[in-house]
């Protein structure tokens, strides 16, 4: 899993790359600048090209003994984040974390995105699109006591919501979407 | 001498006093709140000054600079979340060190130094504004550029596993900083025809898209953070005189480094602790203690990134040149004002300039106790659970993203950029070495482009004006030093597991 | 009595700006969208007539001035596709004109509803004290010996650059132009001796160079030789016209407000209305004072017609500026 993941971002990166190139190509130069707008963005992503694939392929041979003489792992490329778990977290929990590491995000994301939303479809007063996206976003993350939770993002909530919305309004001028 | 203790005696007034006490607690608290930054609170306070009398408004301002730039360290310290930029060389040290039970103590140094970084600065900005101000005019395109790339290369060392993935990330970064209107040339590039990038990525929303909503992504949503909270022990927050004395040497380098790189417009905070930060490291008889939890390590940067504030004062007052987002804002409240910061500025408000540097003194000492006092209270923001602190920090990100500019489309950028730093981490990517290079190359870009129009496309003077030449010859040397034995870069590594192993005592 | 309380009502209703049209605009605080960081020209200009009509309360309801970062063409963009209902407007100068004529965006003035002209600023020409350039003539002599160039700092495409480019196209000059940003780093550059000439606003050249009461300060290494208006303004002594100095060139920015293109005309005479009478305040007569500006106020087809007249002169130096 942590191997795939890795490759597949560096491919990520790697197609990013090719974009800035192919859109760096397309820019033209100047009489009056000597150095162009197209060298850096042009070097910059053929220089990350190169290197994505010299780092995929790094995975893609096979693998070096993993542990040296001194008991340090030669593998550097190994995530900071796998390791402050896992020692942890034991293996058996290991499949059902992993499900989460990406579901939660994407949860999160999600309502995000659309709080945004129903905050810039103006029909709903800011104060209570915050409380609502409090109160729900609570709920994708683990409490202890789950009514108690609730409560107190309830509570959270409407602090928050009601708290920024004067503040933003009668302190300082931020154009908050209005009800128009 | 006579105009600044008249500029004191009116800091000092209750009224001053209290704007301060007022300025540098908010300026804390956005600063230590993730997503919330210094810069936008100032933004945001800007309207108001403008019924106030610039006296007033120059002290308000000043307050809020100083507490956000001190602010970041708390939670980079606690949560290795940045508050603002200047402090992601804090996260280094300051992380590991809280993570080893000993929060109050890094808290403790960043505070003591950030205090004396300020002071020294100020020093500066009292007796030597006027030659410094002059100095920074003779400082040309060429030699900015070789300062940049002399921090970029810096980025190395703040890579934290894979050398290789380093230099991606900070490709990556390079690349992403590109779309917007080009300033050499005046037009669009890398926009895809959307008016929404034609101003290019803003730093501001990318920083908290990537490291406080990003950050927050990864960390709160693992299942396994509760209850593994840190020691609570805040022994030693406040740095006694043997400490100072202990640290003195550094404090002062790192301070005149702060100051010095500070006074250069636009190159900031960031590469001011940076280049402390590596300055300490290579003078130390333990290199490989930095970024394990290191004293030195944040020490040099705390005193060096708020040194930076009272060296960007130094081109704002002289040459009406903003150093920072920070002081063009502060400029703008005088503009506002009609008052034009320049050569004149002695000349025509001599009161305002010493106003300036009194509420700089006093909102020091101020933030001092205000940050020592509140240390205990703030840190629990580490204890505070993750159901009630992770919807927090998303709603200050996602309304503080769109207060900074009033823009939607910063809100998505930040959106995006939070996206990018979770999939970094995914990846095991190092996100520092991203967020540094999309500032720093954008500018060394524009540095060496204006330098080769301003010589008519003559290369020639990157290796015939002597300063140009040793600062690339440097670069080069710390390029090549890493890569010399993969022995060193084994043993940063095995440091670097240590931090990252869960238990929190060694 | 009954009759006087009509007279006396309608005198009101005539009076009061909002309901002399019959509409009952403004019902909510109006945005005024700067497309600009704060503390720009565009900035004050919004500041300042923003406080003069809150102050005098000739709206019934505020102003609120908001900055929109990012490139210009980002906020002109948000009023342009803003609901026409006059809760939305933009304050902007001449680089909209150049920005289109640069094909930079895609949209220009005539995609909005000209509201009104507020002032004008004129551009002024730097050099430093130890040059040897005394007058603008002797600046253009220099500048068309091609074995030595003269470098001129400017933002590429911006109206500094479009000032260098006018008197190039008036004169055999042959400048070298750099990228160096705004009015002061310019200053800085040129205090520093890294270019030879930069343009800035009227303002700015009063500010770097002259002390309070008007004499030419020893403080300062630069001075301004040449003022690119039709006539000297007095707030600056001592700076001739380019055109006095044998140059036609004449070049000052405006400062527009406009409107989404679908505003009712109702409103928009209704906040022009507004801004004229605060035109004739004191705190705008100061800040035209402060800043140099020109006290021109233009309405309607008046100022139609002016942003016509500028287009014609703006857009080629402008497609010139960044011409590959």
């Amino acid at each position: 899993m942590d191997r795939r993941q890795e490759w597949f971002i560096t491919m990520l990166i790697g197609i990013v790359g090719v974009i800035g190139c192919w859109s760096a190509l397309q820019i033209g130069g100047f009489a009056f600048d000597p150095l162009g707008s197209r060298a850096v963005p042009l070097g910059v992503s053929v220089l990350m090209i190169g290197l994505c694939v010299v780092q995929a392929g790094k995975w893609l041979l096979p693998r070096a003994p993993a542990v040296s003489a001194t008991g340090a792992p030669v593998d550097i490329e190994k995530s900071d984040m796998k390791e402050d778990t896992l020692a942890q977290v034991g293996e058996s929990v290991e499949d059902i974390f992993e499900a989460r590491q990406l579901l939660a995000p994407l949860g999160m994301l999600t309502l995000c995105l659309g709080f945004i939303w129903l905050v810039f479809l103006e029909r709903f007063p800011i104060s209570l699109v915050t409380t609502a996206f409090v109160v729900v976003a609570a709920q994708l993350l683990p409490m202890p006591n789950r009514r108690r939770g609730t409560l107190i993002a309830l509570m959270l909530g409407v602090v928050l919501g009601f708290g920024a919305e004067w503040l933003f309004t009668q302190v300082f001028f931020v154009d908050l979407p209005a009800l128009g | 001498m006579d105009g600044l203790l008249t500029a004191f005696w009116f800091t000092l007034q209750p009224a001053a006093l209290g704007l301060m006490l007022l300025g540098v607690s908010a300026g804390v608290f956005v600063g230590a709140i993730p997503g919330l930054s210094g810069t936008m609170l100032i933004a945001l306070c800007l309207p108001l000054t403008f019924f106030m009398t610039p006296e007033m408004a120059i002290v308000l301002l000043i307050s809020i600079y100083i507490g956000a730039i001190s602010g970041g360290l708390i939670t980079a310290t606690l949560l290795k979340m940045p508050g603002t930029e200047a402090a992601i060389m804090t996260t280094l040290d300051g992380y590991p060190m809280a993570r080893a039970g000993r929060p109050g103590r890094a808290l403790g140094l960043g505070i003591g130094s950030s205090f004396v970084g300020g002071l020294i600065s100020w020093v500066a900005l009292v007796l030597l504004t006027k030659p410094l101000s002059i100095w920074a005019t003779k400082f040309t395109a060429f030699n900015y550029f070789a300062l940049i790339v002399m921090a970029l290369v810096l980025i190395a060392i703040i890579t934290e596993g894979s050398f290789l993935k380093g230099i991606i990330a900070a490709l990556l970064g390079a690349l992403l900083a590109v779309p917007g209107i080009d300033p050499s040339s005046g037009t669009p590039r890398l926009t895809f025809d959307l008016v929404a990038l034609n101003g290019g990525i803003d730093p501001i929303p990318m920083f908290i898209g990537l490291f406080a909503l990003g950050t927050a992504f990864t960390d709160l949503l693992k299942p396994k953070k509760e209850g593994e909270g840190l020691s609570t022990s805040y022994r030693g927050v406040i740095m006694g005189v043997k400490d100072y004395l202990r640290h003195g040497a550094n404090l002062l380098r790192s301070s005149v480094l702060g100051t010095w790189i500070g006074l250069l417009p636009g190159v900031g905070a960031i590469i001011g602790s940076m280049v402390a930060y590596s300055t300490t490291k290579a003078l130390s008889k333990t290199p490989e203690k930095f970024g394990t939890g290191c004293e030195a390590g944040i020490v040099s940067s705390e005193s060096a990134n708020n040194a930076t504030i009272g060296g960007a004062m130094i081109p704002l007052i002289a040459l009406g040149l903003p150093g920072s987002l920070n002081n063009v804002l502060l400029l703008a409240a005088l503009l506002i004002h009609s008052i034009q910061p320049g050569p004149l500025l002695f000349v025509n408000n001599p009161e305002l300039v010493y106003i300036l540097m009194a509420a700089f003194f006093c909102a020091n000492i101020i933030m001092y106790f205000v940050m020592v006092g509140s240390v205990r209270w703030v840190s629990r923001i580490s204890q505070i659970p993750g159901y009630i602190l992770f919807p927090i920090i998303v709603f200050f990100c996602l309304v503080g993203g769109y207060a900074y500019g009033n823009s939607v489309a910063d809100v998505w950028m930040l959106l995006s950029f939070a996206v990018i730093g979770f999939l970094l981490d995914l990846g095991g990517f190092p996100k520092g070495p991203l967020a540094i290079s999309f500032i720093l190359t954008p500018m060394a870009e524009q540095k060496l482009r204006s330098g080769l129009q301003i010589a008519g496309g003559d290369w020639s003077g990157l290796y015939t004006e002597p300063l140009t030449l040793i600062m690339l010859l440097m670069a080069l040397a710390m390029l090549l030093i890493p890569s010399l034995g993969p022995k060193l870069s084994r043993r940063r590594k095995r440091a670097l597991d240590k931090i990252g192993s869960p238990t929190p005592k060694e | 009595m009954k009759y006087a309380k009509t007279i006396l009502s309608a005198a009101v209703a005539s009076l009061s700006i909002a309901s002399a049209s019959g509409a009952t605009w403004p019902e909510r605080p109006v945005s005024i969208v700067v497309p600009f960081k704060a503390g720009g020209s565009s900035d004050l200009v919004a500041r300042s007539f923003a406080a003069a009509i809150n102050e005098q309360q000739l709206l019934s309801e505020p102003l609120n001035v908001v900055n929109v970062g990012g490139h210009s063409s980002v906020g002109a963009r948000r009023v342009m596709d803003a609901k026409p209902d006059g809760y939305e407007f933009l304050v902007h100068e001449t680089g909209l004109i150049g920005a289109q004529a640069a094909g930079i965006t895609n949209f220009g003035y005539e995609d909005f509803k000209p509201v009104a002209l507020t002032g004008e600023n004129c551009m002024a020409i730097l050099v430093r004290k130890d040059s040897g350039y005394d007058s603008l003539q002797a600046l253009l002599t220099a500048a068309a010996d091609k074995s030595n160039p003269v470098v001129f700092g400017v933002n590429i495409g911006g109206l500094n650059h479009m000032s260098g480019i006018m008197l190039e196209n008036h004169s055999d000059a042959d400048f070298r132009f750099a990228q160096v940003g705004g009015s002061a780093d310019n200053f800085a550059a040129l205090t520093g001796g890294q270019i030879d000439v930069a343009s800035v606003g009227a303002a700015g050249a009063k500010n770097f160079t002259l002390t309070e009461d008007g004499q030419l300060a020893d403080d300062s290494q630069v001075k301004a030789i040449a003022l690119l208006d039709d006539e000297p303004d007095d707030r600056l002594p001592g700076v001739p016209t380019a055109r006095s100095q044998g140059t036609d060139v004449s070049f000052c920015f405006g400062n527009y407000w406009l409107a989404p293109k679908d505003t009712p005309d109702e409103i928009v005479d209704a906040f022009a209305d507004a801004l004229e009478a605060a035109s004739q305040s004191d705190r705008i007569k100061t800040y035209y004072d402060d800043t140099l500006t020109k006290p021109i106020f233009l309405r309607g087809e008046a100022f139609r017609k002016y942003l016509d007249e500028q287009a014609d002169i703006v857009g080629p130096v402008a497609r010139q500026a960044t011409a590959r």
